[in-house]
């Protein structure tokens, strides 16, 4: 078998735990307790049973509080932390830098797992967060292609975590986005389900956002549910020491058996068989790459900034063809001046200033100072053209 | 009690003299990159020279924001830029990225604030970012005045709270939407606004169900509690909007100068209702407090209802010249010829002018100009080079500040 990386479980019912222990490589459960983490379906009698179960199966148990908080919400948190047997728990996942370095201070036995998948591409910050924080593990954005986690790897020595199969969370707020517009609603369950499609074009008419609203907010999710696990080699290649299954949206009654056959015999009929329980769209995020900036340089026409390659002249404020330009300058100039301009679709014309008068209409020789100066009229130019001094042939 | 900055956005040089103008206490800015506004146009690191000079000379700060969360490759880039940045004098940077703090602090001396985009939320993560060298926390926008209050006494920091503009949904930092949907960073200057779109709403994937803009917030607006800010020493109130008009920057800066003002010379029955109807002469969402006084609600979802009245008034240009004999205006609008216009005089408030005698650059009579033209008012005594002007709409909303106004 090939080399895998072990494995840690978010379960939809915790009596799944059952099909859990039976997969290959789980070592750990997450526990999420519906007031600590932002989707959670267990109050403190559910983790506390679950936690205890886990740990006769011989599995790790990390004690999920990932909410950010206010103050209030934090102390309450802390409240609720304080009342559990927290002997029973391994780890602490948190991710909002307050709880983290509340729980660092108040819970120093507990070993912390930090969440840095909002942002935190980059190896600087991550390892200053190590050094701040002390967590025994970090969750990696999943922005990060296996190449930079293979530099992250090389670089800190705590356990790595990525996810591997589950909803994607694409936006998190606190407000409650669904209740008070829905029609569907009879009374208030704590957990609303959903799904959104865009309506701005019909090229997003077939994609559906899973969307859910509870106590802390509301959180929306991809349309393609990430599924990553036939990587999980390239994953444990690149460092990663625990993938995430995250089946707590999913039927993972179904779905942990047809999991565990798969990781047992990787054949297409099995990765067929786990296909069919997640989304009807499949993505593998940003696994392979990351280019969500390349189109960046598109964004702004660059025919509207000032060159550095020439000297500015100033900019064209009004044209009337055949009688006058009216030019804001930045600089000195004079008649005879050779100039040319560069129009905001990138044409570049050349030309001589043959008069130049002032804004109250008297003729000049020169324009002495920046202002506002109107000159013969320039062929090509129109209002936003750039003038820069000089033919704009190459010297 | 303390006496709030405001802090104005700048999205380039006019938008940023213009803030200054209008009575801005600090500016923030962007580079070229580094930011989350990648279409604005954004300054040089030469621009970001000469706008600390302007700023310096009239006794503001300036901002430049390096808050997206960069990559390591985005890395490599920074330390030239933090060298122009310290060369061109800025008063502090405004970061997110703990990786980009750090590179900050080992390459140069920079003022760190900590972006919005952290969202830091309560006490304990103020505490976690002033180790790590940051001078002053944006808190999330999910923090009332009273929470920023004692986030600010209890962890020994600056703190800055967004008063008035458009806001994310999201807590901050905490969307990528656009990068899953449109292959572009929301978090280093892609986003393309998700959050507003039309969406329709199932209780099953790809099902019937009403549509509507679910996702889309109001635009803040707090200009009521202004005096809350100031009697809770909150060290600046920041406007969002480095993407909007110079008009949007005089106008909100103006109005929250002088709700600020007012406050902090504790006088009363500061003219609340006559500063939210200047606000409301520019085109804007729904408004709400968000969570200023109370975390925000089910009311604060801008559900394209539009309650309020439409903006009452237009942009007509800016001065970019003032003569011993006339003030040259560029339009950004049509006039028409004898339509009353009106200039806004920085700490002074409304001029109105007549047109009859406005010509155009070549010294003649017109009836109507359209937008993108020059053209010769005579000189008002108040007239100074960077005043905007602007025009009254034919629509209801058109009566301005009183106290504001005065005929020229």
């Amino acid at each position: 078998m090939p080399q895998t990386p072990k494995l840690t479980l978010s379960l939809a019912k915790p009596d799944n735990l059952n099909h859990a222990i039976k997969l290959p490589h789980c070592r750990e459960i997450l526990i999420e307790h519906r007031d600590l983490a932002r989707v959670g379906f267990l109050d403190s009698e559910g983790c506390l049973a679950l936690a205890r179960a886990a740990r006769e199966h011989g599995l790790r148990t990390v004690l999920v509080w990932d909410l950010l908080v206010s103050d209030n919400q934090l102390l309450a948190g802390a409240a609720l932390v304080r009342g559990l047997d927290l002997t029973l728990f391994d780890a602490i996942r948190v991710q909002d830098a307050g709880v983290a370095r509340y729980t660092a201070e108040c819970f120093p036995g507990l070993p912390r797992q930090l969440v840095l998948e909002t942002g935190n591409h980059n190896l600087p910050g991550i390892v200053t967060w190590i050094a701040s924080i002390q967590p025994e593990r970090v969750v990696l954005s999943n922005e990060l292609p296996m190449s930079l986690v293979r530099q992250i790897r090389a670089a800190v020595s705590v356990e790595l975590e990525y996810i591997a199969l589950g909803r994607l969370l694409i936006f998190y707020t606190p407000r409650k986005l669904v209740s008070p517009v829905s029609t569907l609603l009879d009374e208030a369950p704590e957990t609303i389900q959903r799904f959104i499609t865009s309506e701005e074009d019909e090229g997003h008419a077939n994609k559906h956002y899973p969307l859910v609203e509870n106590q802390h907010g509301t959180f929306m999710y991809y349309e393609k549910d990430l599924f990553l696990v036939p990587y999980l080699a390239e994953m444990a290649d690149a460092g990663i020491d625990y993938a995430r299954l995250d089946a707590k949206f999913f039927d993972d009654t179904a779905l942990l058996p047809a999991l565990k056959a798969y990781l047992e015999t990787a054949v297409d009929e099995n990765l067929a068989a786990v296909k069919a329980l997640l989304g009807p769209r499949l993505s593998r995020g940003f696994f392979k790459s990351n280019r969500t900036d390349k189109q960046f340089k598109r964004l702004k026409n660059p025919f509207l900034a000032v060159r550095e390659d020439a000297a500015y002249l100033g900019e064209v404020l009004e044209t009337k063809k055949k009688q006058y330009t009216a030019i804001k300058s930045a600089q000195a100039f004079a008649v005879g001046d050779k100039i040319h301009i560069q129009n905001p679709e990138g044409k570049i014309t050349a030309t001589t200033i043959q008069q130049i008068r002032d804004s109250a209409g008297n003729p000049r020789e020169q324009a002495a100072q920046p202002g506002i100066w109107v000159v013969n009229h320039i062929r090509g130019a129109s209002a936003g053209s750039k003038l820069y001094l000089g033919s704009g042939e190459p010297t | 009690m303390l006496k709030t900055e405001i802090l104005a956005p700048a999205g380039n040089m006019a938008k940023m003299q213009t803030a200054i103008r209008y009575g801005a206490d600090a500016v923030y800015l962007a580079g070229p990159k580094f930011g989350l506004r990648t279409a604005a146009d954004n300054f040089s690191s030469e621009q970001i020279g000469e706008a600390c000079a302007f700023a310096h000379q009239h006794g503001a700060k300036v901002y430049v924001v390096l808050n997206g969360f960069l990559f390591d490759e985005d890395l490599a880039d920074l330390p030239p830029f933090l060298a122009d940045l310290e060369n061109a004098g800025v008063d502090a940077v405004i970061v997110s990225d703990l990786g980009v703090m750090a590179t900050v602090a080992r390459h140069s001396k920079l003022v760190l604030h900590l972006s919005t985009q952290a969202s830091a939320l309560n006490t304990q993560a103020a505490k976690f970012w002033r180790d790590q060298g940051v001078k002053r926390l944006v808190l999330g926008r999910e923090v009332t005045i009273e929470e920023a209050a004692r986030i600010r006494h209890e962890a020994d920091v600056e703190v800055e709270l967004f008063g008035h503009g458009a806001m994310c949904m999201a807590y901050s930092g905490n969307c990528t939407i656009s990068n899953y949907t449109a292959g572009r960073d929301s978090n280093r200057g892609g986003c393309i606004q998700s959050c507003r779109f039309k969406y329709r709403m199932s209780d099953r994937r790809g099902g019937a169900g009403d549509a509507g803009y679910f996702l889309s917030s109001k635009d803040l607006q707090g200009v009521a509690v202004v005096d809350q800010f100031v009697a809770q020493s909150i060290d600046s109130l920041k406007i969002e909007g480095r993407m909007k008009s110079e008009l949007y920057v005089a106008t909100t800066v103006q109005t929250y100068t002088a709700a600020r003002d007012a406050a902090w010379l504790k006088q009363s029955g500061a003219p609340v209702e006559a500063l939210m109807r200047e606000l409301n002469s520019m085109s804007h969402r729904d408004y709400t407090s968000g969570s200023l006084v109370q975390k925000a609600g089910a009311d604060s979802v801008y559900l394209h209802e539009d309650d309020h009245l439409p903006h009452s008034h237009d942009l007509m240009g800016s001065l970019i010249e003032v003569t011993d004999s006339h003030m040259t205006l560029f339009t950004r609008n049509p006039l028409v010829r004898g339509e009353m216009i009106e200039m806004l005089v920085p700490r002074q408030g409304v001029v109105h002018l007549e047109t009859e005698a406005a010509r155009d650059i070549t010294g003649k009579a017109f009836d109507r100009v359209s937008s993108n033209r020059v053209i010769l008012l005579p000189k008002h005594p108040a007239a100074q080079v960077g005043h905007l002007l602007r025009k009254k709409r034919h629509a209801p909303n058109a009566e301005t500040h009183p106290q504001l106004s005065q005929t020229g």
